[in-house]
């Protein structure tokens, strides 16, 4: 279970979450929804550690205190963000890259590393799944890749890695009809009791593929509703987010 | 073409002027270790020619197997007759003051490779500088020089390629990268080119770059600690130049000191 208890976020002096309480149980999937700048990327990068934000309040899963946790132990214990726009690491192929973080992971687990020839089938047969074009396992780590490969690149990772808190960042922003049908697909295949997933999108095209346990929007820092994929998509259908933040009295806040 | 034979020569004995022929149609490995060396001059200060008769291969390794401090200049020529081939490959970790200058004269259709690899760990003073003249046609010279800066010293890297006027077919490259890991290093790093032919093709390239704290996150969100992350760029900046197996051997003996 991951739980936020009056969850704040300031990147310098400005405060991007403020005051957050979200709790999402074991092997559920939520969405979080919301316009530009309403804070969607700060949260998670909040929640997987990036020292540039400071985080103040509750922030746990499975009852560890990830506040006092550095981004690898964070990892550790199964968190995955799947960012937005992945950095380019020059000079590291994406190959060295997904073994050196898979062996990373099982050493932490206390198991030996993978042979090179067992975990290159393993990779191949991954990039296969997600739609990754082999060659992409020889370039450099997200180095020209488009907008559509580094995100294939980022669930590629989270097959090799198999974490068990999943955050998509906008994952579907930018990919093709087919590519979103892959991702849906992708998704609902690892779905189980035992992985919980953070789904953040603009749109609301997830909330019919996905069948999400429940959907929470995001304004400006403060989550302003929650409900069932069906009820928020009712409440945003009548003046979008703009719309139903005026009906909550938090358009100026 | 039949094989050429290979012969290795150790080299533990610096006179103050040295000179190595590499006879027609030979094979010569040369492997110095300038930790090991036993200089004839007080000074320290050397002036070597090494040259590669037609249809020769010669492959200079230069190293030093530890920390150890020493301060020395070098002046190498290289003088490569036509078809001559020549490797050269430079591992160093620091040097208390590191003076070394090196020339080639490329003939006709002979073929030059140079890799160096810097290590700089500890406040020093190192100069390299090479000059790579191509005075006949079809020569071919790739130089590729790689420094990890984790401390701060002071580190010049130059590099000169000139092609006279009434050579054709020419292609030369000099890159020059260093990655920086401490504070306040002082790096110079120019290639210069004085191209006089036009049928020529060169390439050149100069990087100096920082660890991105953006990247180190997303590796360390990924379950990498900071020495993991470190080491994977560093290998990674680093493995180009990995290229004889003493040079490779030493370089992964010496990981746990580096990091």
């Amino acid at each position: 279970m991951l739980d936020l208890k009056d969850f704040t976020v300031k990147i310098g002096e400005n405060t991007v979450i403020s005051k957050m309480n979200l709790c999402i149980p074991e092997g559920q999937l939520h969405i979080i929804m919301g316009p530009n700048g309403s804070g969607k990327s700060t949260l998670t990068q909040a929640i997987a550690g990036n020292p540039a934000y400071v985080a103040e309040g509750h922030l746990s899963y499975r009852g560890h205190d990830l506040t006092l946790l550095s981004p690898q132990e964070r990892a550790h214990l199964g968190i995955f963000v799947a960012f937005q726009n992945p950095v380019v690491i020059p000079g590291v192929s994406l190959i060295t890259f997904l073994k050196t973080i898979v062996n990373a992971h099982r050493k932490a687990r206390g198991e030996e590393t993978l042979d090179a020839a067992d975990f290159l089938t393993q990779a191949r047969n991954c990039a296969e799944l997600v739609g990754l074009d082999e060659s992409f396992l020889y370039r450099n780590c997200h180095e020209g890749f488009s907008g559509g490969e580094k995100k294939r690149a980022e669930l590629l990772q989270i097959l090799l890695l198999e974490p068990s808190f999943i955050i998509l960042d906008e994952t579907d922003s930018g990919l093709d009809r087919d590519a979103f049908t892959l991702l849906v697909e992708l998704i609902n295949r690892l779905r189980n009791q035992n992985r919980t997933w953070l789904v953040i999108t603009h749109y609301d095209h997830f909330l019919e593929a996905l069948q999400p346990d429940c959907v929470h929007v995001l304004w400006k820092g403060m989550l302003i509703e929650q409900g069932s994929p069906h009820a928020v998509k009712e409440q945003l259908r009548v003046g979008g987010y703009q719309g139903l933040a005026s009906r909550k009295g938090v358009l100026e806040s | 073409m039949s094989k050429l034979t290979k012969n290795q020569k150790i080299i533990r004995n610096f006179d103050r002027q040295q000179k190595i022929i590499v006879p027609d149609g030979e094979n010569l490995e040369l492997i110095i270790v300038l930790d090991e060396i036993q200089y004839s001059d007080r000074n320290r200060e050397i002036f070597v020619t090494i040259e590669c008769h037609s249809h020769s291969e010669c492959q200079v390794v230069w190293y030093n197997k530890s920390f150890h401090q020493s301060s020395c200049k070098l002046d190498v020529h290289y003088i490569l007759h036509d078809h001559a081939i020549l490797s050269e490959s430079i591992y160093l970790t620091d040097h208390d003051a590191l003076e070394w200058k090196e020339h080639y004269q490329i003939g006709y259709a002979a073929k030059l490779n140079v890799t160096a690899l810097f290590m700089r760990n500890q406040p020093s003073t190192l100069q390299y500088h090479s000059n790579i003249i191509h005075s006949a046609d079809k020569g071919q010279s790739n130089v590729l020089i790689k420094a990890v800066h984790f401390d701060d010293q002071q580190t010049d890297c130059c590099g000169e390629i000139q092609i006279h006027p009434t050579v054709k077919d020419v292609s030369a490259s000099y890159y020059n990268h260093h990655l920086v890991f401490a504070a306040n290093p002082i790096i110079m790093a120019e290639p210069q080119l004085t191209i006089q032919s036009g049928e020529v093709e060169c390439r050149h390239g100069v990087t100096i770059s920082e660890m991105d704290a953006e990247a180190l996150f997303y590796m360390m969100s990924r379950g990498l600690t900071i020495e993991q992350v470190q080491t994977l760029i560093v290998d990674s900046f680093c493995s180009p130049c990995l290229n004889h197996p003493s040079i490779k051997s030493l370089y992964y003996d010496m990981l746990p000191r580096r990091v």
